[in-house]
This record gives C-alpha cells, sequence and structure tokens, in this order.
C-alpha cells in the first residue's frame, strides 16, 4: 500500500533516485489478515493495488528490522497485519523489478519496489516470483512467534507462521 | 441413399466446443435435435389433420438422419437424410418444414419478436430436451442445408422458448448435495443441495443411484455430501423445485476440502467493504457463487486445493503452488476468470485464455503446470 496520508516523502527528489545496491539487503512487506491461508501469503501481496500507482511499499532492512517494521505498520499506521515477510533486493532484481528507498516524515526506513509501466501479467508474474521467495524465507516476525517466543522453554524449537517444505528455488 | 444436401449442420461454439472435435458427453443433443424436428413435424402434422387422432403409423421413420462427419471450425456435426427408396430429393414434408420453423422460432425468440404463426406452440415443451446439456457460454448456430449461418440456440433462448408455454423448464443440475430422506418403497429421496434453495427438493432414484444416496443418508442430512449430476426442474420464479432424474451421485471423498471450501467463501462474503485497510471492494454474492460452484467442481479432478482471496476489486483469486508454479485463477467481479502461471524457476510465464465456468481447463492448467 502507499504511505497514508499526511506521510508525505521527506524531500521531493530532484533528480532520480537510485535503486538499493545491496543485493542482500532485505525488504520488508506486511501481509493483510485476510492475504494469508494455511500460513501462506497470497500473491498479492507483492502486488501493487490500484492505488499504489506501481509503488509496492516496503521497509529497508537497513533502516529497521522485522519487528520494527510490523510494529510501525501496526502501531503507527493503524493498519492490518499478521506479521512481516520479506525479499532481498537481489532477489527482486532476479524478479525483474528494482527497490528504491522513499523515506516519509515519519517512516524513514520506507522504500518501494517498482511495479510502475509493466503489464498485468509482469507484475503477476514478478509477485509470484517474490512470493516464492518470501514463502522460503518465512514469517520473520508475527505477534504470535513473539508471544511464543517469551513463554517458551529455552531449548525448544521456535515457532514459524510459514508451513514447510519452503517451495522450491531456482535461482 | 443419403440426400446430396445436408439436412442440418449443427454449428457448436463456446466453452467445450472450442477445442478440437466434439465432447463425447454433448453427443445426446444431435438425439434430442433429430427429436425436436420430429414432435413439431408430428404437431404440423396434427395442426393440418385436426380429424385425425394420430399420427400415420411409420411417421416417425420418415426421418433418418445420419451423422457423417463433425466439420472443423468449433465443432459442426452434419446430419444427413436418408433418401426414400427410389428418390434422388430429399421431400420438402413436415420434417423439413419442422427444421425451419424451429430455426424461425429461434430466431424470433433471440429477437425478441413473436413466434412465427405457423409454429405449434404445443411443441415449445420439447425444447427441454434440446440444449440441456449446453452450459452458459455455448450455442449451437442451427444452419439448414447449405447454409453458412444461421440462428444462434443459446441456454437463455431455450429456457425463453420452453416458458413462452410453461412455468417450469429443464436444466441440468450439477451439484453437491445432503441426503435427508430415503423413500426405498417409492425410490425416491430429499435432497439439500448446495448451491440449490434453502429447502430439501425431491428427486428419484433408480437401481444405480439407490446405493450411494442411501449410504450418505444419516439424521438431519449430517451424512457425507454426494456429488449429483442430474435434470432439475426449475420454476421461473421460485428457481430449482425438484430433480427429474438422476444420472450420477457419488459420495465425496474429501469432504473436509469441500467444507474447508465453503468457510473460505463464507468469509469473503462477509467482508465489508474497505476490507484492505480501507479500499477493498467485497465480492458481491454472483462472484462467490461461481467461484463457490467452480472450485467445488475442480474437486472432481486429482489437483491440489485452492488458497482463496478475495481481491481489491472485488474478485476471488484461487492460487495454488503446483511444483515450481506459482497458479492464479481470479474471478473478476466482471464475470471473467484471469488465469495466470509462473515458473518460478524459469520465469516462463503462461495467461491462458479460460472460458467462464469450466473447472476442467483449470485442472488442465493445474496439471500441465
Amino acid at each position: 500500500m502507499t504511505h497514508a496520508e499526511g506521510e508525505r516523502a521527506v524531500a521531493e527528489p530532484e533528480s532520480t533516485p537510485q535503486p538499493i545496491d545491496d543485493p542482500d539487503e532485505l525488504l520488508f512487506r506486511q501481509v493483510h489478515p485476510n492475504w494469508i491461508v494455511d500460513g501462506i501469503p497470497s500473491s498479492q501481496t507483492f502486488n501493487p493495488t490500484k492505488k499504489d500507482e506501481g509503488k509496492l511499499s516496503i521497509a529497508l532492512g537497513s533502516k529497521t528490522d522485522a519487528e520494527g517494521a510490523y510494529r510501525h505498520h501496526v502501531e503507527v499506521r493503524r493498519l492490518a497485519s499478521v506479521g512481516t515477510w520479506a525479499v532481498a533486493v537481489g532477489e527482486a532484481s532476479r524478479a525483474g523489478r528494482q527497490a528504491f528507498p522513499e523515506p516519509l516524515d515519519n517512516d524513514p526506513a520506507h522504500g518501494f519496489v517498482d511495479f510502475r509501466g509493466i503489464s498485468r501479467g509482469d507484475a503477476e508474474k514478478a509477485a509470484k516470483v517474490l512470493l516464492s521467495y518470501a514463502r522460503a524465507r518465512g514469517c520473520l516476525y508475527s505477534p504470535e512467534q513473539a508471544h511464543d517466543r517469551m513463554a517458551r522453554p529455552s531449548g525448544s524449537p521456535p515457532p514459524s507462521l510459514s508451513p514447510s517444505p519452503s517451495p522450491t528455488q531456482g535461482h | 441413399m443419403l440426400s446430396p444436401d445436408p439436412f442440418a449442420r449443427l454449428r457448436l461454439t463456446g466453452g467445450r466446443f472450442d477445442g478440437d472435435g466434439m465432447p463425447v458427453e454433448t453427443l445426446v443433443e444431435l438425439t434430442a435435435y433429430r427429436d425436436l424436428v420430429v414432435g413439431v413435424a408430428k404437431e404440423l402434422f396434427r395442426t393440418r389433420h385436426p380429424h385425425r387422432q394420430r399420427v400415420p403409423r411409420g411417421f416417425e421413420d420418415r426421418l433418418h438422419l445420419r451423422l457423417r462427419t463433425v466439420e472443423d471450425g468449433s465443432a459442426v456435426p452434419v446430419l444427413e437424410r436418408a433418401l426414400p427408396e427410389g428418390t434422388l430429393l430429399a421431400p420438402d414434408d413436415e420434417f423439413t418444414q419442422a427444421r425451419d420453423l424451429i430455426e424461425e422460432a429461434v430466431a424470433a425468440v433471440d429477437d425478441e419478436a413473436p413466434l412465427p404463426d405457423a409454429f405449434p406452440t404445443d411443441a415449445l415443451v420439447l425444447f427441454n430436451r434440446f440444449g440441456q446439456t449446453l452450459r452458459a457460454d455455448e450455442a449451437i448456430e442451427l444452419r439448414r442445408g447449405r447454409a453458412t449461418s444461421g440462428p444462434r440456440y443459446t441456454p437463455e433462448v431455450r429456457k425463453a422458448l420452453v416458458l413462452k408455454q410453461k412455468q417450469t423448464y429443464q436444466q441440468e443440475v450439477h451439484d453437491f448435495g445432503w441426503v435427508l430422506d430415503v423413500d426405498s418403497v417409492g425410490m425416491r429421496c430429499l435432497i439439500r443441495l448446495r448451491m440449490g434453495p434453502g429447502t430439501p427438493i425431491p428427486a428419484p432414484l433408480d437401481e444405480v443411484t439407490f446405493a450411494p444416496v442411501k449410504e450418505a443418508l444419516e439424521p438431519n442430512g449430517a451424512g457425507p455430501p454426494v456429488r449429483i449430476s442430474g435434470i432439475g426442474v426449475f420454476d421461473a420464479e421460485r428457481g430449482l423445485i425438484r430433480l427429474d432424474s438422476i444420472h450420477d451421485a457419488t459420495i465425496l471423498d474429501d469432504p473436509e476440502d469441500l467444507a474447508a471450501l465453503d468457510h473460505r467463501l463464507d468469509e469473503l462474503a462477509s467482508l465489508e467493504p474497505g476490507w484492505l485497510d480501507g479500499e477493498g471492494i467485497p465480492p458481491d454474492a454472483v462472484v462467490i457463487a461461481r467461484a463457490r460452484r467452480i472450485l467445488a467442481d475442480l474437486m472432481s479432478f486429482e489437483v491440489p486445493r485452492p488458497r482463496v482471496f478475495p481481491t481489491p476489486e472485488g474478485g476471488v483469486q484461487a492460487e495454488w503452488t503446483v511444483g515450481d508454479h506459482e497458479i492464479s485463477v481470479t474471478f473478476e467481479p466482471d464475470g471473467k476468470l484471469y488465469a495466470v502461471s509462473v515458473n518460478v524457476a524459469s520465469g516462463q510465464t503462461q495467461e491462458p485464455q479460460l472460458t467462464a465456468d469450466d473447472a476442467e481447463q483449470i485442472a488442465h492448467l493445474l496439471r500441465l503446470s
């Protein structure tokens, strides 16, 4: 989703912004409660809606972490999420998409994956490839995981929102 | 000897007919067409011979139709007429007149014009049988002789023709149901259909369907769901009121999948406007019903269970992971289906054109992936 009203970009860039070039940097994405079944997000999670105008909002791993991204989404922006999933910049690149920083007044970690100017089929393709990477990585933060972590005796395995096994990756 | 000119060429278009050949299950339409022609011809004879109680003995045998070929360009079965011994040309008799009147009646209804005066209204009920297997996106173009075009006989035209004379019409029904009662003496049952009316409907049983229906019977319809195919009778105002026959009754192997699908679609049906953080149109009842029907039909095939989501535009999207493929089929609010299959390993993408309301095409896509 695009940034909310009142969350303007810090400054309109005078020149074309540079894409993020660290292939390992994570790009966090929140999953809406209506877009997850059996622990698997919908590919729509990684496809901007019409309102987004081709910019898929993400939080930059260099500026925040999975929990911070979740908290900002839910507690500051008051939007719904079951948890944080992520793809890396290099994975977005392999899906044919570039990621850009786009810091906002109250969200310096904000960025976007660029879907502007591509066909529906290309957007679907990129979203599905991004979903496959995100599924392989699994849910990186959810309140349930945090709760379980607090309650779990030391030495027991961590829970996961993601089902196993992860999808085949051929990249 | 066969007439040099075909009696009729029935051009089957849309849906299942867009592929090669002619689906075997639709061959019954050729018999139904022949029965319609004979039925209308009989009524024409009676109209012209009001003093006669019955048509002459052997009347029906004067129309021998043979299927010699199925032309390409959708499926076009060509029906040729056997000529009487010693003749070279087909006679212009009640059968050819019936063929032409059927075409004119179909064209009239399609144009919302009155039926031709010569059409015997007692024969309208006969349209019940012809076109029973047609799906919403399919049609039969009626071409007499060597004509290169003809009126389109669609499910809507068929329904309108039958309802000109009666309050009810017949239509194939494919659904899941729960058995509430079985009358083993009268060979009847009561079934609550998944997509049908809220109240149970009666249906006849025969030697083949009795056993599975009886096996699925538990108090209050708590037994397993049964996949039902049959001929339903629909009232013009009240909808489905009974089944006139059941061709097939099969107990569902995986009732929990159907329950999970229905539960999920119930969740989607209860979404409020703005369900997606302030944006998001809830899917309307028509979209939900289509998804409910087609995704349940998919359970007849060996394919994985879908993950089902709402779309912001008011559609329903089903997603599957099959090997390296991520696949989705979207039931759009405008009635279209949009499908895409992506091999996430190779990046290869397909966007096949799916005709509406055909689970088999979706199963094919999932199997190829």
